[in-house]
């Protein structure tokens, strides 16, 4: 009652009355604990900013039943626990020597409590206080919390040691961001806002030997469930490399390289989980001659007694190959690292899973590093070529595994064919073609079964693998060269079809893998996809209606841009029921906001698509722009700061798209696109608006930049007076100054187009 | 924390598929308008052009 009751500024002397009951000396245990337990609550519930004034009296209450002289652990526990609670709102006390002084002497006292529940609760305070105030963290570093968090982690109480290690995952977490803070200031010339204190750095030599020794307590049957201080000990080393980098691998490889061939299963599983956990973060060319020496080990490790070595393995392995790939793509190590795992994809599930994954990164690694004629160009072979169809046929054999439904293997071992399919060179194609008529023939199997499924459990199964399937069609299509398109087109059309009719095509994650798949024969087919649209238009429909699952309606709204670019002109007789749904949900308040940047975006496809044609469009289109161009978001709310960019640049792609479409693409421009001219100033002030924002994307200036030339080239010496300005310059030569080519090129033109004109208008 | 225990680096699944389509939709969308803009195949265009900062 209070937690609705305050957030509406009634019952303003709640705080009060339960402050009282806890200072009263005459209150009894129970009805401190009680309060406590109330406040506690209540700072759970409400948002922060509705007791932010009230927070000296609930911290007064708090810090009272927390005091060592309290002789209950009941109050000091349910007094702690509101403490946990509270600290969201407590920013104005923290701020303030004394008082945070008090808090955290109190805090810190009560980790030394001799109740379990007081001291894990105690430190689960200190682990948020770090991530919340880190800044004020100076002062109490030294003389306490390092003391007090190395004890915790070297408990052998389970949840004690749990937050002990938690509370140096979070200095790494907190760390790593005020690096990125730090380099991005440094990129722009600035001092940062706040800086690192590098205590992990500081830290790690006492660190790492209490992690390294807590890796060695696994559990003998691991539990997939299970958190333990073993499991929280090997990510709290990998945060420790990614924030402490090159420093942490002196640190570690001793025990690596001491216990990699132990006699002992703990120790060898240790030592890979170690070596695994600190690959990301150092320096690749430190870690590459120590990769390279470790891979003889690690294949002989894929296939050592125990299961949780070999599961160890394979995901450093995976990580090996993800991280170092230059490391195993040798001559001297593929052919035996391959071998061992083609056969690692038939052990336990979860070993196969992580074998899954190296696969995955081994393939996008040698497809990146072979040689091609171009950025752009399909490179002819690779150093996986003499393994694909094996690898291939071995993967498809993997998804069909009784046992696919453990540790996601069913799902990886897809995910792994994919990737192969999706970085597969020139001489890999036959293979190709043989896997999409592989996975033709699954699907069409899989149809025909939809009878047979009774039970959830087998419903969900069915739908899944339907899923997957279609997934696998998407990356196969996109490697099926353009001539052999349309001899498989109705195959697998008449399947895709098939599966929007059947229940399974009533599941929303089913359905937007199949509209992923119709969007890339789309763009295979071009114009050839045209006889497809009568029978597809209903589904289309569907998905594009379907506002419960929005991811199946953005796929929808995506694929409506496809079809565009694919069709043409051609989509036209369609384009009046696409059009209709499209404003419908643009102005649908049920419809998610995520759906609503893609939609406008698309407009501008469809302009694209059938130029002149628009025009029939152009003054409902132009008036939601400009609706949609002035949306204010909550700039506290960095979620909605991005979703504004998106909008913004939802709102960009549709008037160039508009713009461009209208003008067409011969000499001279075509008529309608003077019926945009009412709306050029509007669209002016917008792109000012976003110069203006300190906010602003870069894919926001790249498509400012690209609206501002294209409104040049149509409206001519008519646009300087207009885009001459101090705004739309500052904004170009950000663009210029862009890390993103994209970004630059847009920009230069821009600034070209403008000058050109400016030299014309001198002239 | 528990994501992060043995996780996969690269990311997969329905969510990867998604923000790879999505790239892909404007990617292709960009080509279109710059292949109308003349700048169709220019990313080299940002290296090759030479104009000042002033």
């Amino acid at each position: 009652i209070g937690g609705i009751e305050i957030a509406h500024a009634q019952w303003v002397d709640v705080i009060g009355v339960m402050t009282a009951n806890i200072t009263n000396p005459t209150s009894t245990e129970m009805m401190k604990e009680a309060t406590l337990e109330a406040i506690g609550y209540l700072c759970q519930e409400i948002e922060p900013d509705h007791l932010a004034t009230q927070s000296n009296e609930i911290l007064t209450a708090i810090v009272h039943g927390m005091k060592k002289e309290e002789p209950s652990n009941h109050v000091k526990l349910a007094a702690t626990t509101a403490l946990l609670n509270s600290l969201e709102f407590t920013k104005a006390n923290f701020e303030k020597d004394s008082e945070r002084h008090f808090i955290m002497q109190v805090v810190c006292e009560a980790t030394q409590s001799d109740d379990t529940p007081v001291k894990v609760a105690a430190l689960q305070c200190l682990v948020k206080i770090m991530s919340l105030y880190y800044q004020f963290m100076e002062h109490y570093m030294g003389p306490a919390l390092f003391a007090i968090t190395m004890e915790a982690m070297k408990s052998d109480v389970d949840e004690v040691a749990l937050q002990g290690i938690e509370f140096w995952s979070n200095v790494c977490d907190e760390e790593v961001d005020l690096a990125i803070e730090a380099s991005e200031a440094a990129d722009q010339g600035r001092p940062p806002e706040h800086t690192s204190r590098f205590y992990a750095k500081g830290a790690l030599q006492y660190l790492v030997p209490i992690l390294l020794e807590k890796l060695t307590k696994q559990e003998e049957y691991d539990d997939d469930e299970e958190w333990n201080p073993c499991k929280a000990a090997g990510v709290c080393l990998m945060l420790m490399a990614t924030c402490c980098e090159d420093d942490i691998v002196h640190h570690v490889l001793p025990f690596v390289q001491e216990h990699i061939k132990n006699a002992d299963w703990r120790f060898r599983d240790a030592a890979i989980m170690a070596f695994g956990s600190i690959l990301e973060g150092p320096d690749p060319a430190q870690l590459r001659p120590i990769a390279e020496k470790a891979v003889p080990a690690l294949i002989e490790l894929l296939r050592d007694a125990s299961v949780v070595v070999r599961d160890t393995t394979a995901w450093t392995v995976s990580r090996v190959c993800e991280l170092l790939p230059d490391a195993v793509v040798t001559e001297e190590y593929l052919n035996p690292l391959l071998r061992a795992l083609v056969d690692g994809l038939g052990a336990e599930p979860r070993v196969a899973a992580n074998v899954c994954w190296a696969f995955s990164s081994l393939a996008e690694a040698a497809y990146e590093s072979a040689d091609a004629a171009s950025d752009d160009a399909e490179p002819t072979t690779y150093a996986l070529s003499a393994y694909f169809e094996p690898i291939v046929q071995k993967l498809l054999e993997t998804t069909d595994r009784t046992d696919g439904q453990q540790s996601n293997l069913r799902s990886a071992a897809y995910e792994a064919l994919m990737e192969m399919v999706k970085n597969s060179p020139k001489d890999c194609y036959v293979t190709v073609q043989k896997t999409i008529m592989i996975i033709m023939e699954r699907l069409n199997k899989v149809l025909s079964l939809e009878a047979h499924i009774h039970s959830q459990s087998d419903r969900s199964q069915y739908i899944d693998i339907q899923s997957l399937l279609c997934a696998s069609l998407q990356s196969l299509l996109r490697k099926v060269a353009p001539e052999d398109a349309p001899k498989i087109s109705d195959m697998v059309m008449t399947a895709l079809l098939q599966m929007f009719n059947s229940s399974g095509g009533k599941s929303g994650g089913m359905q937007e893998d199949a509209l992923m798949a119709v969007a890339t024969l789309a763009e295979v087919l071009g114009d050839g996809f045209l006889k497809y649209m009568e029978a597809f238009k209903p589904f289309l429909a569907v998905g594009l209606k379907n506002h419960a699952e929005h991811q199946v309606c953005l796929a929808a709204v995506g694929l409506v841009g496809d079809v565009c670019r694919a069709l043409g002109a051609r989509v036209l007789p369609f384009c009046d029921e696409i059009m209709t749904l499209l404003l419908e949900n643009l102005g649908d308040e049920h419809v998610h906001r995520a759906v609503k940047p893609q939609i406008l975006s698309v407009f501008g496809d469809v302009a694209l698509a059938i130029g002149p044609e628009f025009r029939k469009y152009v003054d409902v289109v132009l008036g939601t722009l400009q609706q949609a161009s002035r949306a204010q978001v909550d700039k506290s709310d960095y979620d909605m700061v991005d979703y504004l960019n998106e909008l913004r640049e939802g709102c960009l792609e549709a008037y160039t798209g508009i713009v461009q479409g209208l003008k067409g693409d011969g000499e001279p421009a075509g008529a309608d696109v003077q019926l945009v001219q009412p709306h050029v100033v509007h669209m002016v002030n917008f792109v000012e608006s976003i110069a203006n924002d300190p906010d602003h994307s870069d894919g926001n200036v790249a498509a400012a930049a690209g609206l501002i030339g294209d409104l040049c080239s149509v409206f001519s010496v008519a646009m300087v007076p207009l885009v001459d300005k101090e705004s739309i310059a500052a904004l170009l030569t950000t663009g210029r100054r862009s890390k993103t080519n994209k970004t630059k090129t847009l920009a230069m033109w821009a600034t070209k187009e403008i000058r050109k004109l400016k030299s014309e208008t001198a002239a | 924390r528990f994501a992060q225990y043995k996780a996969k680096l690269g990311a997969s699944g329905q969510d990867e598929r998604r923000s790879r389509q999505l790239e892909l939709q404007k990617k292709n969308r960009s080509s279109v308008v710059n292949h109308l803009r003349r700048l169709a195949g220019s990313d080299s265009f940002a290296q090759q052009e030479q104009i000042d900062d002033e």
